[in-house]
This record gives C-alpha cells, structure tokens and sequence, in this order.
C-alpha cells in the first residue's frame, strides 16, 4: 500500500512541476493597445519608393496606403550609432553625445569607439606570474540621455527590443527586456575580426583592418591553426588567448574536417559551415569564455584557404551582458538554438578585402538575415502588450556593398559578380516578406511603422579631409612621406597644425587647453571655424568638377554650449557621391584630395543628411510635414497612453 | 568473457528502456523524471541498509548539544564543552554517512549513462558528423543504410581519419568497412548513438550510446557530433544532469521517508 502511496506521489510531483512548466506564456487574456516597429537600417525612401512602384514590396504599399509613406529626418552627421541614439533619447548629439563612429581623446588624438568602452578591473592579487583580479574589468555604454521606454515601462507598460542599436552594455532598460544588436562586440571585444587561414603566399599581408590573415603550414593534410581569443585577464599583461583549430585536409575530395576542441564541421570546397562552439579556457579551465564561430572553406587545392567569422559570444552562454535580463538571450538561444550576437553581423571587412567573394559573402548575409528573421518571429509570438522594436541589419550593411551593383558610374561597378547581380531589390523584397509578417498581429489597437534611421548615396569619390587641410594651409606635414605611408597623423607637424579630421564626418581645432600642445587660440576658434566652413564648401573635384561638399555644421567656438571634449568642432556632409575617404578615418594623408573610391563598399550614408533621409511607413497617417527618427519615441508613448513624455515630437498629433 | 559483458550491459539497458515505456509517448522530460525517480529507490534502499543503527541518534546527540549552548550561553565553559562536543558528534555522523552514501552513488553512476544516452544528448537537426579513426592502413570503406552520407568523405592519413556528414532521418545505419553503426534516434527514451568501438570499455558497458562494434577487422573507434539536451521546467533552463539529480534524490528521499515509517 505505501508503496504504492510513494509510486503514486513520485508520479505526482514531475507531472506537477511540468504543469507548471507548461503554464509559461499563458497570458491573462487582456490586451491593451500595443505598437510594432521595424527598425530597418539603411532603408533608403527612394530605392523604397521605386521597388515598392515596381511591385516588389507590396506589403510596403499596402502599410503605406493603411497610414502613409513619408521621409524621416535623420541626423547630422547621419550615422547609425548617431541616429539611433537619437531615437533612444529623443534629443540630438549634443545631448546623448554620440557624434561618429568613433570619437579621439583629444590629450592624445586617439581614437576610440563612440558607443562603449571597457572600464578595467580593480585590485588584483598576484601570485607570480598568475594575477587574480578581484574585480574584473566591464564595459560602460557612453550614450548619454534618458531613453525613451523609460516613460513607458515607469507605468508598467511591456517593452521588448530586440537586436536594439547603440545599448550595449543594456545598462539603462529601466525594466524592458532587451537584447542588444548594433554596438555588441566580439569576444575579443572587438567591432569584429576575421581570421583567415592559408598556405597561399599571394594572399598573406600584413594588413589587420577587418581580420588578420595568418600563414599556416600542414603536413601530411593536418593543419594546426592558431585562433586568437580574447585577452587572459589571469596572466601578467594580459596576453591574448590562444587555441589551435585542428584542420584534416583531403585535397582528393575537396573537403576539410574543423575541429574546434568544442566542435566539429565537415566542409566541401566553397562551403559554410554552421554556428560551431569555440572555447577559450582560463586557469586551467576554471574560468572560460564561450564563442560561436561559422567557418568557410575556400579552397583545399592548390592551396588551404579557411575563413573563419569573428567570434561571436555565445548567446547561451554570453561572457559579457548581450541582453538585460541577463536570462533574455539565453532564453532565446534555447528557443531557437545559437545565433549572432556581433553588432555588425556581415563581415563585410572580409568582401573588401578579397578574403571572401561576393557570392560567398551573399550566402553569409542570407543567413544572418534568416537569423533575424527567426529572432523577430520568436519576438512576435511573445509579444502581447506595449512596444515591440525590432532591428534589421540586412539592407545598411548590404548596400554599403552591393550599391556598386545599382550605381553604373560606380568605380566597382564591373566588380559584381555575374550571381549578385540584382541583390539589392532581392534584398528589399525579402524585407518586405518581413514586414509582411509582422504585419499579421495589425489591429485596430496596434501602431506599426517601419523606421530607417538613414537612406544610401553612392559613394564613388573619396575627400581625405586632412590632405585638404593640408593643401589649404590648416596643417602642416613635417614629413610628407611618412604622413602618407603611415597612419594615425604620423609626420604632421603639430606645432604648425589648426585643425585635422577624424572619424567619418568629424572635423577638430587643434585648440589651445583641449589638445595637448593646442596652437589655436580660443577666441580664434569661431573665425577660424567659419573659414574652414566657406572653403569646404567652395573645395572642387578636379576630375568631375562637382563639390564634394554640400553642408557644413559648426559646433565648436561656442556656436553649440556646453559641447563635451570630445565633440568634434565640426560636421562634414558630404555631397551625393562623395564621402569621407578611407585613409581620412584613419588619420592618413593621400596623394590627391580627391580620389575614386575602389573599395566594394560602394554605398554610403555619412553624407550631407539632406542627401540620405530615413523613410517611415506606418499604419496611421503622420501629421506633421517633416517627421525626424528622434520624434518616434514620443510618438510611441503617446500612442501607448504614457503618463509622461520624452522629447521630440508626437508625429501622429500634428 | 567480453560477450557476457556485453549481454550484461545490454540486459540492463534493456531494463531501463521497459522502465522507459509508460513516458515514451511523452515529453522527453518525463521520461527523465521517471527514470530519475526510480533510480532514487535503489538510493535509499543502498543507503537505509549501509546505514548503521543509531544513526538518528548522533544527529540528535549533536543538536541537543546545540540546543544545550543556547540553554547555558551565560556559561562560557559549558557553551564550549558542549560545542566541542556537538563537533565531535557531527564529524562522527558524517564518517558514519561515507559509506552509506557511497553505497547510494552506485545506482546512481550505473543510471548516470543510461539517462545521459537517452535523454542528455540529442542530434543537432537532421545531419550529424561522424568521425572515425582506425588502425588500418587500407582506407575506411564508407555507405549509408537508410542515412546518406553526404560528400565530401574527408580522409586524413596521420593519423587515419575519415570524418563525413550523415543525414538521418529518424534512424537508419552507416557500414563502416561492413560493421554496422545505428545511427538517429527514432522515439523518445530509447539511447541515442554517440560514439562507437570494436574495444569493450567500462565506458561502452555503462552507456549504451557507445556502440560496441563486433566482427572482423581492424580496430575502428569514432563519434557522432551530438549536442547537448537543455530542459525547460517551471520556466527555468537547466542541463539533463540537474534534473537527474533533483529527481533522483525526491524520489530517494519519499523512498528513504516511507521506509522510515514502515520501521517498527
């Protein structure tokens, strides 16, 4: 009898506790009023306008005809960590201090990432040659700003933002359930760096700017492939990890066998393979960071050519916060199994560099959009009340690319390979089926809009902005040489320099109590500032005779108060075609002022705004004539009924 | 000798599968807790006949003493007596649970393999990687029955390796020089293929997911890429092993309870 009593108890308790398991997600069955966007990066209102006209986007059509279809302001400088931080807050760079890309210090004229930063750890106990930190170090997000959920999630109102931009580390939810895209770094902490793996001696370089490529040997078919992971915060110095990938060639049947020491792939020739787990091991294993990496095979015959993606951290097992809660991207990942937690998901750093084709670089971007398709679609069958945000990279990093392919006057044009052709409508169109997706949960008490924060101008010439300064007499090179063979400002005569450009689109004074050895005067900076402007905006493309420059913004010399040291004193807009060159955002001198850019990445945004506005097309009709990215979240609260209200402006109120 | 192992081990695993049946129709997971549950009876049973007597009566020497130091904790001397005294009681608990609880670790290892095979690991979509290595000189001979072994078949010579895709769909066998390798799973409960070898290990006799590879010819061993099982239960994620371990000890412990209340 008592055992029988036990059988029936033991049965009893699983089945309980599975019941309970089950209750998760039963909602209560009341529904308030909710809004859907889409954030699709790089959504260009003129490419849109013309697919949707040639039936490729009907969903596009059919949302626009529900509310409307309208451009939406960006911002100036309109680059994405910019504009999205201005949606966030509701206020421009001034106030959440985001300006470029990257910002410099101006004690050092250094640059460094404009989102985020690591802040190191504290006190550490050393034992040798062994260091125990007794406080790790962390990553601080720079934006400034109260974001705008805030209003919402203050009156209990759910928000879920998925893949949001320019919130990593998600230290400011505030109670929304994030998961944080645009801005997240790789395990090295990094923006994203490939590894590219062979024995061919054409395509070793010394060049690091994407991913670094790294000559290796084999014998007998085995390769032993060293990957570099993030730094050993438990050795003196903190030296970077190691592992050794194990790699079995078969050149007979064109294939390789990728042994990670966590994972396995077996790839044929011109194959990728899936997320594969990657470990870096500390302390003997007491301490670990987990990776997820996708490898491709490019060839076995002649040569060994492997390359493999930055290394992604492992939703499921993250070493850095990807999502607030903390649970949220695990949870996800459980769902769904493993996917990209890289800000910049496509690797386009590896197309430019020749490292992978654009037909293999296409299979790359298809995946990663499938990726966010599955990560919206999750999103939307949890989401039942308040705001849902999702985030596509797909179009902005694509077109950086494959603009080539819609820009006959482009320097790459004849680049494109004969199977891309044609990817940038695909692209759009597959866009479309998303929002046709998400399209499914519209009622009459939903809001939906998809959002870009920017549109896309060709980018066929680049301004090296400090070869201009140069040329006009704002700057001096002691040593023209070395300034335009090396980076970083190398053989500029600092003693004899005004101003100097950084970054995309930001122009600095080299002032006097800001810089370390200033030479501009203060009182000198307003002047000074309105010169550079004038002669900006007269400069002249000698071969095409056009202006590079269409739109100045001055910052500096008191024009904007209370400017943080490290907002630049100026803002460049370039004209439509034009754009910063490469060798400018690194601090480099060229030749010429003005060059072709022959780089894939062909398409562009860092420009005069009025040359690439974002686009809105919502389920209810916009009533004020100019809507701007930083007037959505206001527009959200008041739409949701929020007690309180952020800046900007509400586009549905007129 | 290696053949009466091998029916050992597969009678037990046979046994586990019957215990498997009354959950096979169910979620994974309650297959899991079922098999946890009763492997915690053989817990308690190790545990309540390793048992010395008197053993309730140590752990209510020891609390009384603690109870004695609230009593007299205005007397530094008794509180210390009677605090040396409550360690020594407890110390000579803990000596007298080693072996009991080691006793109770031997269900629990021998299950540890069979749960693990069926309900720990699981096949990461419909393709797996199976890597084999071998002794032979002459290359591994490769074909799928009922799977198909996708190209390319990687073969590395030093050390002899042939790695290849294989895609299942529900079960089906992969011939690896006319020895037979199961490969899938067909049905919840029922261990699924993660490594294979023509050698008798401790490993392959306590976990029947290791396939033991008979007839003639050279020594082959290998494994299939699976990946790990992760359960959700009240909303919290959790590995196989956890749940193993918590259903295991409720059902020792209900088990442990009970016989307790049978005792005279």
């Amino acid at each position: 009898m008592k055992r029988r009593e036990f059988l029936r108890i033991a049965s009893l308790a699983p089945a309980a506790a599975l019941a309970l398991a089950c209750a998760r997600g039963v909602g209560t069955g009341r529904r308030g009023r909710r809004v859907i966007l889409l954030a699709v990066d790089g959504m260009d209102p003129r490419l849109t306008r013309s697919f949707m006209d040639r039936g490729l986007m009907p969903n596009c059509s059919r949302l626009a005809r529900m509310g409307g279809f309208s451009r939406l302001g960006t911002e100036f400088p309109p680059q994405s960590p910019v504009a999205w931080s201005s949606f966030i807050t509701g206020t421009g760079p001034e106030e959440h201090g985001i300006f470029d890309f990257v910002h410099r210090d101006p004690a050092t004229i250094a640059p460094y990432l404009s989102t985020s930063a690591v802040e190191p750890g504290g006190a550490a106990a050393r034992i040798g040659k062994l260091v125990l930190p007794l406080e790790g170090s962390s990553m601080r997000l720079l934006r400034r700003g109260r974001p705008f959920w805030h209003c919402l999630t203050g009156d209990g109102i759910p928000v879920d933002l998925m893949k949001l931009p320019v919130d990593f580390p998600p230290a400011s939810a505030g109670g929304a359930r994030i998961l944080c895209g645009l801005g997240t770094p790789d395990v090295r902490g990094s923006q994203g760096s490939f590894t590219f793996f062979t024995d061919n001696p054409r395509m070793i370089s010394d060049d690091t700017s994407g991913g670094v490529v790294t000559a290796v040997r084999g014998e007998e078919g085995r390769f032993e492939c060293p990957l570099d992971g993030p730094a050993d915060p438990f050795r003196e110095g903190s030296p970077t990890s190691r592992i050794s990938l194990s790699i079995t060639v078969d050149r007979a049947s064109g294939g390789a066998l990728v042994e990670t020491g966590s994972g396995a792939a077996v790839l044929g020739t011109g194959e990728w393979s899936g997320w594969i787990p990657v470990r870096f091991e500390f302390l003997g294993g007491l301490s670990r960071v987990n990776a997820i990496a996708r490898f491709f095979l490019r060839s076995v015959d002649p040569y060994f050519e492997l390359y493999v993606s930055p290394l992604n951290m492992d939703p499921s097992r993250a070493s850095m916060p990807v999502s607030s809660p903390r649970d949220y991207a695990p949870d996800l990942a459980f769902e769904l199994g493993p996917f990209h937690t890289k800000g910049f998901p496509e690797d386009t750093k590896a197309l430019s560099r020749g490292v992978l084709d654009d037909l293999s670089y296409i299979d790359q971007a298809m995946f990663l959009y499938r990726e966010q398709l599955s990560l919206m679609r999750e999103g939307l069958r949890r989401f039942s009340d308040g705001l849902f945000f999702f985030y596509f990279s797909t179009l902005d990093l694509n077109l950086h690319m494959f603009y080539r392919d819609l820009d006959a006057t482009s320097p790459t044009h004849g680049t494109v390979a004969e199977g891309a052709r044609g990817i940038v409508p695909r692209l759009y169109a597959m866009m479309d089926e998303a929002i046709g997706e998400a399209m499914g949960m519209l009622d009459e008490d939903t809001y939906m809009a998809v959002i870009s924060d920017h549109g896309f101008s060709p980018f066929r010439r680049g301004f090296n902005l400090n070869t201009w300064l140069a040329a006009e007499g704002y700057s001096r090179l002691a040593d023209p040489v070395s300034a335009r063979s090396g980076d970083m400002f190398r053989g500029t005569d600092w003693g004899s320099t005004a101003a100097y450009g950084l970054g995309i689109n930001s122009l600095y004074l080299n002032l006097r109590g800001r810089e370390t050895g200033g030479v501009v005067d203060p009182s000198e900076a307003p002047g000074l500032l309105s010169e550079i402007a004038a002669g900006l905006l007269g400069a002249v493309d000698p071969v095409t005779g056009l202006h590079p420059v269409s739109n100045v913004r001055i910052l500096g010399g008191g024009a904007v108060p209370d400017l943080p040291p490290h907002a630049p004193d100026l803002i460049v807009g370039y004209a439509d075609g034009f754009r910063a060159s490469w060798e400018t955002t690194l601090g480099q001198y060229s030749e010429d002022v003005v060059s072709d850019n022959t780089d894939r990445w062909s398409g562009d945004h860092c420009m005069d705004p009025d040359a690439v506005p974002g686009v809105i097309i919502s389920s209810l009709r916009t009533k004020i004539p100019d809507p701007a990215l930083r007037d959505i979240g206001r527009t959200v609260c008041g739409f949701l009924g929020a007690s309180t209200e952020p800046p900007g402006r509400n586009i549905l109120d007129g | 000798m290696g053949e009466a192992l091998l029916g050992a081990a597969g009678l037990v695993s046979r046994l586990y599968s019957v215990a498997a049946v009354p959950a096979a129709s169910l979620s994974p997971v309650f297959g899991l807790a079922l098999l946890s549950v009763l492997t915690g009876i053989p817990m308690a049973e190790a545990f309540r006949l390793a048992s010395p007597r008197g053993l309730d009566s140590l752990m209510r020497q020891a609390l009384s003493r603690i109870a004695g130091m609230i009593l007299h904790v205005d007397d530094p001397v008794s509180v210390i007596r009677l605090a040396l005294s409550s360690l020594w009681r407890t110390l000579v608990f803990l000596a007298a649970l080693l072996l009991p609880m080691l006793l109770a670790a031997v269900p629990f290892m021998v299950s540890y393999g069979q749960i693990e095979s069926r309900f720990g690991r699981r096949m990461p979509g419909d393709t797996v990687v199976v890597i084999v290595g071998t002794d032979a000189i002459q290359p591994v001979e490769v074909r799928g029955d009922g799977v198909e072994v996708l190209p390319p078949v990687v073969r590395g010579v030093s050390p002899q390796t042939v790695a290849f895709r294989a895609a299942v769909d529900g079960r089906g066998t992969i011939v690896l020089d006319g020895r037979e390798v199961e490969i899938g799973i067909d049905r919840a409960g029922t261990p699924v293929p993660s490594a294979f070898s023509t050698s008798i290990t401790i490993a392959g006799l306590l976990d029947p997911s290791v396939r033991i590879l008979t007839g003639d010819g050279p020594e082959l061993y290998g494994s299939i890429s699976l990946e790990p099982v992760r359960y959700r239960l009240a909303g919290i994620r959790s590995g196989w092993l956890v749940l193993y371990i918590v259903f295991s000890s409720l059902g020792a412990t209900a088990w442990f309870l009970l016989a307790m209340r049978r005792r005279p």
